[in-house]
């Protein structure tokens, strides 16, 4: 299943076993809406973590961080999953691999460009998903 | 002996003698179809009853009741009427008498107005204990060609009665004379019919306890034989066929210089028995079973080795037809030739070997026949073209065409045809070809076929290790289980739900690791699927809690095994009782017959989180996002672990799975005594399931090719069911302290 434009930024493997569970290979029932939860989840999501920047709340943001990262591995968006990874980091006060201890000024400064990189990417696959799902209906 | 004043005698025709009774004929006697039936006059005829009744009916004009008795009892009661009526040739030697040429039965114009006229003494008709041997004989063949047909009434002890009765029917002069065999015949009257009698002959194996199988009076060794292998059904029947089974005659006498005798196929049961244990044949003088050692593969008939073997005992069947009984049993050859119909059994009758030296066909199976490889159709006593092993012993074969005419009979047609439903006699054929015989020796006899119920689960758990398989024929094969599914990501709740859907396999979902809990204490789950960062409570210390639940209701107490399980179930808490709260008590323990299955679901691939995973109580982990062939394979792992338990919840779970498809039915499971295994083998495949899975997702190309075929298979096949849809869940949201 080739998804145009989504080399990158979506897993093949892992977004085609969601693909898979369609019953429809035309409407794609399950997977759309799945997907579109997800863009739904996404932005709700995003809104939090912009409300919990402004709050310096390190932890929450973490937590959100790890929620997008669940949800969106399970869809195989790999680039948004690396940012709200980097997200549960910095929360954590680690660094973007979790192993090094940072100081909650970092954290927060590299939170900000990270949930903005996060953003970009989830938009980004966001167009190639709902180009995707436009074509298939 | 005056015939017709004898009420005994009159009584006892009335009973035997059903006249025009040919429906019940021809419903319960097709045992002589192949005959003929002559109706006889029907004054004769009287209303027949049971014959078992003729010794209290007589017993008033008895003189002698007791000895009569004890004479009936023998089962080899003979009459010997005096007056003149019969031709007593034979000779008596003191208790073993054996007469060999009986009077030949014709049955006189009898007046029945005369019998019912007058009362004559019983005694007038003298029970003479006679040979055994050769009564049975004449009373046996003598079966004309025309013969009133009749069902058989009597028992076994009652044969010889009957004989007795319908023998003085003989006139004297044609006894006397020994007249030609078809003025014999011409002038029968209606004579009884020795296929309706029915008689049980003791049989046994080697070292085994002797048994009776019910023959006919004129059945052949050869219709006994296959008499036993109905009888030996299992431990002969489904091995052996009824030529390979040979039966040795001991007389009773062993100082006689005769020794064991195996009896040819194409002697008379009866006569020969009779001729042996004069009285009657007691469980000592049971026949001996003998079959082939084990089924080797048998020179072809064709070999010569069988014509010589004949041909070394030309002798043993060409004058005598007791080759080596004792002598007191032998049969003069003078008699033999006075009564020419008596002589027939001395022509043996040919076996399946005769075709080699008088090309008559053999009883073969049909080449190429229905037999070949329908096991399930084929006769129960399936029919091996090997050669008779009787051959050995044996007689020389003659063909039957050698037989004497009068005799209507040629092949114990009586029997087969009573036997019909059982017995698949054998369609004469030409002889089978060399390659079939080559075939048929070289397979196995009946080859079993494996148990319905082979290794099923098994089987599964090779299916687990070849994921190469397609999807689609494993489909079917995951576990009855029951899944919670403990995820906090509504997307990912759904994905994993869908997939629970697909695999048909029953779940239920836990928002968080509170309600995982909660949802556990309610019962029936065999396996979770535990995302560890949770809200509220998270994965970990869900898993710590469940474990520490089970440890204190002692839900698989792995070190005293399963039987002290059953207590724990019903509540009795021996040890653990006191420190279990009434709070912390499980409802119903039949639901929590094992420690659930934990398989945590870890976001982070850091070896650190599955350790810890595993301390926590965790039986298993997969790393998100799962790989649905991983995580097929742990469902199917576990669950197949639980089947193995629980045997009986496995057999249970196609009701269950009829009745209800809600997900909340109950699994039952135990396996307390296997749950340490299953502990100690979930950690090292865990590690490297583990690292695998996030070998194929990292690469991406490992896990695309194969699980997207196997997918596809899935969904052809798990087409109906419909996408999950959570309602009653709101909208997933991130958590949120505020």
């Amino acid at each position: 299943m080739d998804i145009p434009g989504a080399k990158d930024s979506i897993d093949p493997a892992t977004f085609e076993q969601i693909l898979e569970m369609d019953d429809d290979e035309d409407e794609r029932e399950f997977s759309k809406s799945i997907v579109y939860d997800f863009f739904g989840q996404a932005e709700s999501t995003f809104e939090k973590m912009d409300k919990k920047l402004e709050e310096s709340d390190l932890k929450t943001l973490s937590e959100l961080g790890h929620f997008l990262k669940g949800s969106s591995a399970t869809l195989g968006l790999t680039k948004v999953q690396a940012q709200c990874e980097k997200i549960q980091h910095y929360g954590q006060k680690k660094d973007d691999t979790g192993s090094r201890d940072i100081t909650e000024e970092d954290a927060l400064k590299k939170l900000k460009t990270t949930i903005t990189e996060a953003k970009t990417e989830f938009q980004d696959v966001e167009k190639v998903l709902k180009k995707f799902y436009r074509d298939e209906a | 002996m005056d015939l017709k004043n004898s009420t005994f005698f009159r009584t006892a025709r009335q009973k035997l003698w059903r006249r025009g009774s040919h429906a019940s004929t021809s419903a319960r006697s097709n045992a002589s179809a192949g005959s003929d039936i002559r109706t006889p006059p029907s004054t004769k005829l009287r209303n027949s009853v049971s014959m078992t009744k003729l010794p209290a009916v007589s017993s008033n004009s008895l003189p002698d009741e007791a000895e009569l008795d004890q004479r009936l009892s023998k089962s080899a009661v003979l009459p010997q009427p005096t007056g003149g009526l019969f031709d007593n040739r034979a000779e008596e030697t003191g208790t073993r008498t054996v007469r060999i040429q009986e009077p030949t039965p014709i049955s006189p114009p009898f007046d029945p107005s005369a019998l019912t006229q007058q009362d004559a003494p019983l005694d007038a008709v003298e029970l003479v204990i006679e040979s055994e041997g050769p009564s049975a004989r004449s009373s046996s063949k003598p079966t004309p060609p025309e013969v009133i047909r009749r069902q058989s009434l009597v028992t076994t002890s009652n044969a010889r009665i009957i004989k007795t009765l319908l023998e003085p029917d003989i006139p004297p002069a044609a006894l006397a004379t020994s007249p030609p065999t078809q003025d014999y015949f011409a002038g029968a009257a209606p004579t009884f019919d020795a296929g309706m009698l029915h008689r049980k002959i003791w049989v046994k194996r080697l070292n085994a306890s002797a048994t009776l199988v019910q023959i006919r009076e004129d059945d052949l060794v050869d219709d006994v034989r296959d008499m036993i292998l109905k009888k030996y059904a299992n431990s002969l029947g489904k091995s052996f066929d009824s030529p390979d089974v040979t039966l040795r005659i001991r007389p009773r006498d062993s100082s006689s210089k005769a020794a064991d005798r195996t009896l040819g196929p194409e002697e008379e049961m009866c006569r020969t028995l009779d001729a042996y244990y004069p009285g009657g044949q007691t469980v000592n003088d049971a026949l001996l079973i003998e079959v082939p050692q084990r089924r080797t593969p048998k020179p072809s008939p064709r070999i010569p080795l069988y014509y010589a073997h004949d041909d070394a005992r030309p002798t043993e069947a060409s004058s005598e037809y007791f080759p080596t009984m004792p002598p007191i049993a032998h049969p003069s050859p003078a008699a033999v030739l006075a009564h020419p119909h008596e002589a027939r059994p001395v022509v043996p009758q040919g076996h399946s070997i005769s075709v080699l030296s008088t090309g008559q066909l053999p009883p073969l199976p049909s080449p190429g026949g229905t037999r070949r490889g329908h096991h399930g159709s084929r006769p129960k006593y399936p029919r091996h073209n090997t050669a008779s092993p009787t051959t050995l012993t044996g007689v020389v074969p003659n063909p039957a065409a050698a037989r004497p005419s009068q005799r209507p009979r040629h092949d114990s047609s009586a029997s087969e045809s009573k036997h019909s439903a059982i017995v698949n006699h054998p369609i004469p054929t030409p002889p089978a070809p060399e390659p079939i015989v080559a075939r048929q020796n070289s397979t196995p006899p009946t080859p079993r076929v494996a148990s319905p119920r082979p290794d099923k689960k098994k089987k599964k758990k090779k299916e687990v290790d070849a994921p190469s398989l397609p999807a689609g024929l494993l489909d079917g094969s995951v576990p009855p289980i029951n899944v919670l599914i403990v995820e906090d990501n509504m997307i990912n709740l759904r994905v994993l739900g869908a997939f629970m859907q697909r695999l048909k396999v029953r779940w239920q979902k836990a928002m968080n690791g509170k309600e995982a809990v909660e949802k556990w204490r309610a019962g029936g789950f065999h396996l979770v699927l535990m995302d560890i960062q949770l809200p509220i409570m998270n994965g970990l210390e869900a898993t710590k809690e469940i474990r520490r639940l089970e440890r204190v209701n002692s839900i698989g107490v792995f070190s005293s095994g399963s039987n002290e399980a059953p207590n724990n179930r019903l509540g009795d808490i021996p040890s653990l009782g006191n420190d279990a709260d009434e709070e912390e008590k499980l409802g119903d323990k039949n639901l929590f017959k094992s420690p659930v299955i934990i398989v945590a679901l870890t976001a982070s691939s850091l070896q650190s989180d599955r350790h810890e995973a595993l301390a926590a109580g965790c039986n298993d982990f997969l790393t998100k996002p799962v790989n649905f062939v991983w995580l097929e394979r742990k469902v199917k792992e576990w669950g197949c672990m639980q089947a193995l338990i629980d045997f009986d919840g496995w057999r249970k779970w196609k009701d269950f799975a009829a009745k209800s498809d809600d997900g909340t039915s109950k699994l039952s499971t135990s396996f307390a005594s296997v749950a340490p295994k299953s502990k100690a083998n979930g950690l090292s495949p865990t590690v490297a399931n583990a690292g695998n899975g996030k070998t194929a997702l990292a690469n991406g190309a490992s896990g695309s090719s194969k699980p997207g075929e196997e997918k596809k298979g899935k969904r052809r096949s798990i087409g109906i069911i419909p996408p999950p849809v959570l309602t009653e869940e709101d909208s997933a949201s991130p958590p949120d302290e505020s």
